[in-house]
C-alpha cells in the first residue's frame, strides 16, 4: 500500500514540480545565451540593441529567481500536501482509506525528500549548463577522476565513504525538514478551533523547546563530551570527519524520531477533521 | 405505470395491494416473467427488502410462483385470479355499500339504484 | 454479529458533547435512516464510525473491530461534502479507487459514469457542484463494501438528482451488505427505509422499523418525526 500511496503522491506533485524543473533548465538554456549576448559587441541598430539587453538581463534574473524557487516551491508543496491532503477536506478520503497513518505520513515524506533531491540535481544542471562549455566535456572523465584523487588523498580512499554519508546526512535533514513542519500541523489541527493559528504556535514551540533541549543535553554531557572531543581530536583528520559526519546524521535521526512519534500520536489518537 | 404510497399504511401492504391490481388488470398477465427484487424495488422507488417481503405474501397468496433458476412469475391459475378478483369486488362492495348505509339507503334501494344507473351505461 | 456498534458512545468537543452516551446495534442486511435536525450529532457518529474522530469515552465497533485500516476495507464512505481531489480527472480517480479498494468494480462504476455522459478525461474541478456530488456517489456505490455510510447525501439536490441518488443507491445494494443514510429529509427516503434512528442532541431515543411505525403509529415516519421534534 505503501507502493500506491507514493504513486498517487506522486502524481499529484509532479504535476507541479515536473513543469517547474523543466523551466529552469530552459532558463539556464536562456541564460547561458543571454551572458553571451551581453558580451557581444553591438552590431545592431540602438533600440534593438538595448531591448535585447533588458530581455537577457530579464533573463537570466528569471534564472536566478528560478534556482530558488525550485527549492521554494518544493518546500511550500511540502507543507501544503500535509496540510490539505491529510489534514483538509481531502483528508476524508486518505484517512478512511485502508493503510495506516504510518503509511499516510512515510509516502508524504519520501516524495518530499524527492523533489528536495531533484531540486538541488536540476541547480546543479543548470548551473553546469551555464558554465560549462565544448573543454569541460572534453575533459569531463579527467576531472572527475582529479576530483576523487583529491578526495582520497585528503581523506585517505574514504572519499566515496565521505560521499555517502554526506548524502544520508541531507536525506536525513530534508526529513527533518519535513517533521518540524508536519508535527505542529497535526497538533494546531487536533484543536476545534484556530488550527491554523495554533499550527503556527507550535512550530515555535516546538523549535525553542529543541533548542533548549540541545542546550541541556549538551550541559548534561559536557564532560563526556569533553572527553570525547578530546578523543576525536586525538585521531586522525579523516576519522574526525566521519565521526562528525555521523554525530550529526545520529543526533538528526533522534530528533527526528521525537517528531515523528509526536506527529503519529496526534495522527492516530487526536484527529480532529472538520 | 406510476407508483403511488399512502403515508399511513405500512409501504408493503401497499405494494401488495397494487401488484395485486395490476394482476388482476392484466397489466401483468398470468405466467408473465416479474423483475427482478432490486429492478423492481428501483422501479417503485422502495427498500429492497421491502419488495422482497411484498413478493413473499403474494408467494403464500399463490398468485407469483418463484423458480430457483429462472426467477418470479404471476401465476398461471386462472382460478386463484379469478378468486382474487372476486375478492377485490367483493371487498369495493363492502365500501361502497357501508358508504351507502351511511347515507341512509336500505339494501332493495340501493339494488334498483344500481339497476337505473346501470341503464344508463 | 452486527456491522456496527456503538456503547456508550461519548464525544465531547470542548465542553459541549456532540454525542452523549449512544448505545445503537445495526444488522448486516439493512438500510437505516439515520435521522435527526442539523446538530443533532448525525455526522459526528458518521465520523467516529470512519475513525476520522476518536471518542471521548466508550466504544464504536465496526464489524467488531475499532475503527482502522481493516474496518476501511469493509466500508464505503460519502462524506457531507466533496473530499476528492478537484484536480483530478475521473479516470484518476477510478484509478485511485482501484488501487485502494479490493471490492471497488470498474466496469460498474465506468458504466454509471457513462450513464450520466461523465466522460473519463474530465477533470472534477471542471464539473458543476451536482455533477460532482454524482461522482462521488458512483465511486461509492461502486463498491461492494458490506457498510456504506451515506452522509447527507440528498441534503440540498433537486428532486430528480435525489431520484437519481436514491435509485442509485437502491440498485447497488446487495442484501448482506447494510447502508446507514444520515439525513434530516425524512419524506424523501422514508420509501427506501427498513429501519430509522432518530437522534437529537447527541441522544438516540428511538430506533423502529419503518413499517411498524406505519402499523403501529398509522402515520408516516416523517409525520412521527415532525411530531417529536416539535417541542
Amino acid at each position: 500500500m505503501l507502493r500506491k500511496l507514493m504513486k498517487h503522491e506522486l502524481r499529484a506533485t509532479a504535476r507541479l514540480m515536473l513543469p517547474l524543473y523543466l523551466v529552469v533548465l530552459l532558463l539556464s538554456v536562456g541564460a547561458r545565451f543571454s551572458t553571451a549576448w551581453l558580451d557581444t559587441t553591438p552590431t545592431l541598430s540602438p533600440v534593438l540593441e538595448k531591448l535585447l539587453n533588458l530581455v537577457s538581463i530579464l533573463v537570466v534574473m528569471g534564472f536566478v529567481v528560478g534556482l530558488i524557487a525550485v527549492f521554494a516551491v518544493a518546500l511550500v508543496l511540502m507543507i501544503q500536501r500535509f496540510r490539505s491532503n491529510l489534514l483538509g477536506d481531502e483528508g476524508y478520503v486518505m484517512f478512511t482509506l485502508p493503510v495506516s497513518p504510518h503509511q499516510l505520513v512515510w509516502s508524504k515524506l519520501l516524495i518530499s525528500t524527492l523533489w528536495f533531491a531533484g531540486a538541488a540535481i536540476v541547480d546543479t544542471l543548470a548551473l553546469l549548463i551555464l558554465v560549462v562549455d565544448q573543454s569541460f566535456f572534453r575533459n569531463l572523465q579527467e576531472i572527475l577522476q582529479r576530483v576523487l584523487e583529491d578526495f582520497n588523498s585528503y581523506y585517505a580512499a574514504h572519499g566515496v565513504l565521505v560521499a555517502v554519508e554526506v548524502i544520508l546526512l541531507c536525506v536525513v535533514a530534508a526529513i527533518n525538514l519535513c517533521l518540524e513542519f508536519y508535527a505542529p500541523l497535526s497538533i494546531g489541527h487536533s484543536f476545534d478551533r484556530h488550527k491554523m493559528l495554533l499550527s503556527v504556535v507550535f512550530f515555535f514551540v516546538i523549535q525553542i523547546a529543541a533548542q533548549m533541549a540541545a542546550g541541556i543535553l549538551l550541559l548534561a554531557v559536557r564532560l563526556p563530551m569533553n572527553a570525547v572531543s578530546n578523543f576525536i581530536n586525538s585521531q586522525p583528520p579523516e576519522v574526525a570527519l566521519h565521526a562528525g559526519l555521523w554525530f550529526a546524521i545520529l543526533s538528526i535521526v533522534v530528533y527526528n524520531a521525537v517528531l515523528y512519534v509526536i506527529n503519529h500520536r496526534m495522527l492516530s489518537r487526536k484527529l480532529n477533521l472538520e | 405505470m406510476p407508483w403511488e404510497f399512502r403515508t399511513d399504511v405500512p409501504i408493503y401492504t401497499q405494494l401488495v395491494a397494487q401488484i395485486q391490481q395490476q394482476i388482476v388488470t392484466g397489466q401483468l398477465a398470468p405466467g408473465d416473467r416479474l423483475p427482478s427484487v432490486r429492478d423492481l424495488a428501483a422501479q417503485a422507488g422502495v427498500n429492497p427488502n421491502t419488495m422482497q417481503r411484498a413478493l413473499t405474501e403474494l408467494e403464500r397468496l399463490g398468485l407469483v410462483r418463484s423458480q430457483r433458476t429462472a426467477g418470479r412469475f404471476v401465476t398461471d391459475d386462472g382460478a386463484v385470479i379469478r378468486s382474487l378478483k372476486e375478492d377485490l369486488a367483493r371487498s369495493q362492495i363492502r365500501d361502497f355499500l357501508a358508504g351507502m348505509a351511511q347515507l341512509g339507503f336500505p339494501l332493495e334501494e340501493i339494488v334498483t339504484l344500481i339497476q337505473t344507473e346501470g341503464e344508463k351505461l | 454479529m452486527s456491522i456496527l456498534e456503538c456503547r456508550g458512545l461519548v464525544k465531547r468537543f470542548g465542553p459541549t458533547p456532540a454525542l452523549a452516551g449512544v448505545d445503537v446495534t445495526i444488522e448486516p442486511g439493512r438500510i437505516v435512516g439515520l435521522l435527526g435536525p442539523n446538530g443533532s450529532g448525525k455526522t459526528t457518529l458518521i465520523k467516529l464510525a470512519n475513525g476520522l474522530l476518536v471518542p471521548t469515552a466508550g466504544e464504536i465497533l465496526v464489524d467488531g473491530k475499532a475503527p482502522g485500516r481493516e474496518s476501511h476495507a469493509i466500508v464505503s464512505y460519502l462524506p457531507e461534502r466533496n473530499s476528492l481531489p478537484l484536480w483530478m480527472t475521473i479516470q484518476q480517480l477510478q484509478d485511485f479507487y482501484d488501487d485502494f479498494f479490493a471490492d471497488f468494480q470498474r466496469d460498474r462504476c465506468e458504466e454509471m459514469l457513462d450513464r450520466l455522459e461523465l466522460h473519463p478525461t474530465y477533470k472534477l474541478k471542471q464539473l458543476s457542484k451536482g455533477n460532482r456530488e454524482k461522482v462521488q456517489l458512483i465511486l461509492a456505490m461502486s463498491r461492494q463494501a458490506r457498510l456504506y455510510l451515506l452522509d447527507e447525501p440528498i441534503g440540498g439536490v433537486d428532486p430528480a438528482a435525489r431520484d437519481y441518488i436514491l435509485d442509485t443507491i437502491i440498485r447497488n445494494y446487495n442484501p448482506e451488505a447494510s447502508v446507514i443514510i444520515s439525513t434530516h429529509l425524512i419524506a424523501d427516503v422514508e420509501k427506501v427505509l427498513d429501519e430509522v434512528i432518530f437522534i437529537d442532541r447527541g441522544q438516540i431515543f428511538f430506533q423502529s422499523s419503518v413499517d411498524q411505525i406505519r402499523e403501529e403509529k398509522g402515520k408516516s415516519v416523517d409525520a412521527l418525526f415532525r411530531e417529536v421534534y416539535r417541542c
